[in-house]
């Protein structure tokens, strides 16, 4: 499979996990904005661990960059969510899944217009 | 540690940490490497995964700061359909007379010499008049939010491995005395191909 598939599977799947592990994490009974903080926090220590694992089989930098931004905002969007209450767990994957998707794609857009305008 | 001492110990799984950037930067390189001609000197060898992106036949000398990544190498070296001489250098102290070399081609390695200006100085020194030095480096991004993911992770790649993900290379190179005929993009503007002369 083409890198380029490889990138938004890997946006998808590390958005979707970050978010769920987030929302699992955070306590529910605290201030959203905490919860978001917090969020956000835990989605970038799981994202270097995910960075670790997929680093050398996909490259550095198409790997750092990407996961650094989904890190933040799919933990960012977990730890909201766990503030939410009887939120479906397949409602905070997809929306995990979506950032990630959506920060590939400007990654990838982002690359194109730089690799272009060289 | 020293950054011979640090590569030295890494040397046997490099490799496996560098297999995503070898197969997507191949094409790149293939098509960059193609710039190379005459007697080439090529910085910091590592295990030599770029090898196989050289075109046939040429004349190297490739030098490494460590002597375990220079063992890695010996493989592809032999695989090579040139001719490969391999020696035990650091790039800030080259052991080559004025002007023998008609390129210098440099592949990850200013990221992580400790004086790169003074790398550079040198690698000027050693190349003819009208040389070429090409490099295939990584630097900071000018994007803000790149930039900052990049210094972030530049704390934890200095103490592992004594790569700074934070350089201005295009910047050295005109310290060190060249003139920047092209600096391109290869991913967003982290990955870049520069080609200089003295």
């Amino acid at each position: 499979m083409k890198y380029l598939y490889w990138d938004y599977a890997i946006g998808i799947g590390a958005g979707a996990l970050v978010a769920g592990a987030a929302a699992f994490a955070v306590p529910g009974n605290i201030h959203p904005l905490v919860s978001m903080l917090l969020g956000g926090m835990l989605g970038m220590v799981v994202q270097s661990f995910l960075s670790i694992v997929l680093l050398p089989i996909f490259g550095a930098f198409e790997v750092m960059i990407p996961l650094h931004i989904i890190g933040m905002l799919a933990g960012m969007l977990g730890g909201m969510a766990a503030t939410i209450p009887n939120t479906p767990v397949h409602c905070i994957l997809s929306a995990g899944g979506a950032t990630g998707f959506g920060v590939a794609l400007i990654v990838y857009l982002s690359n194109r217009k730089l690799t272009r305008a060289a | 540690m020293s950054v011979r001492e640090k590569y030295n110990r890494i040397a046997r799984f490099y490799d496996f940490l560098k297999t995503g950037d070898t197969r997507r930067w191949e094409k790149s390189q293939r098509e960059f490497f193609r710039k190379l001609q005459g007697k080439v000197l090529y910085v910091g060898i590592g295990p030599g995964p770029e090898i196989a992106n050289f075109p046939p036949g040429l004349d190297i000398v490739a030098i490494d700061l460590s002597e375990k990544m220079m063992e890695q190498s010996q493989r592809r070296v032999d695989a090579y359909s040139g001719n490969v001489r391999l020696v035990n250098m650091n790039v800030e102290d080259l052991g080559f007379a004025d002007g023998v070399f008609d390129c210098v081609l440099a592949v990850c390695v200013f990221c992580t010499v400790e004086a790169p200006v003074q790398g550079l100085q040198e690698v000027r020194r050693v190349l003819k008049p009208g040389g070429k030095l090409l490099m295939f480096e990584h630097v900071l991004s000018q994007n803000p939010v790149y930039a900052l993911i990049l210094k972030g992770m530049n704390l934890v790649t200095q103490r592992l491995s004594g790569t700074y993900l934070d350089r201005n290379t295009a910047a050295n190179v005109e310290k060190a005395g060249f003139r920047i005929k092209s600096n391109r993009n290869v991913y967003l503007d982290i990955v870049k191909t520069i080609e200089a002369n003295p």
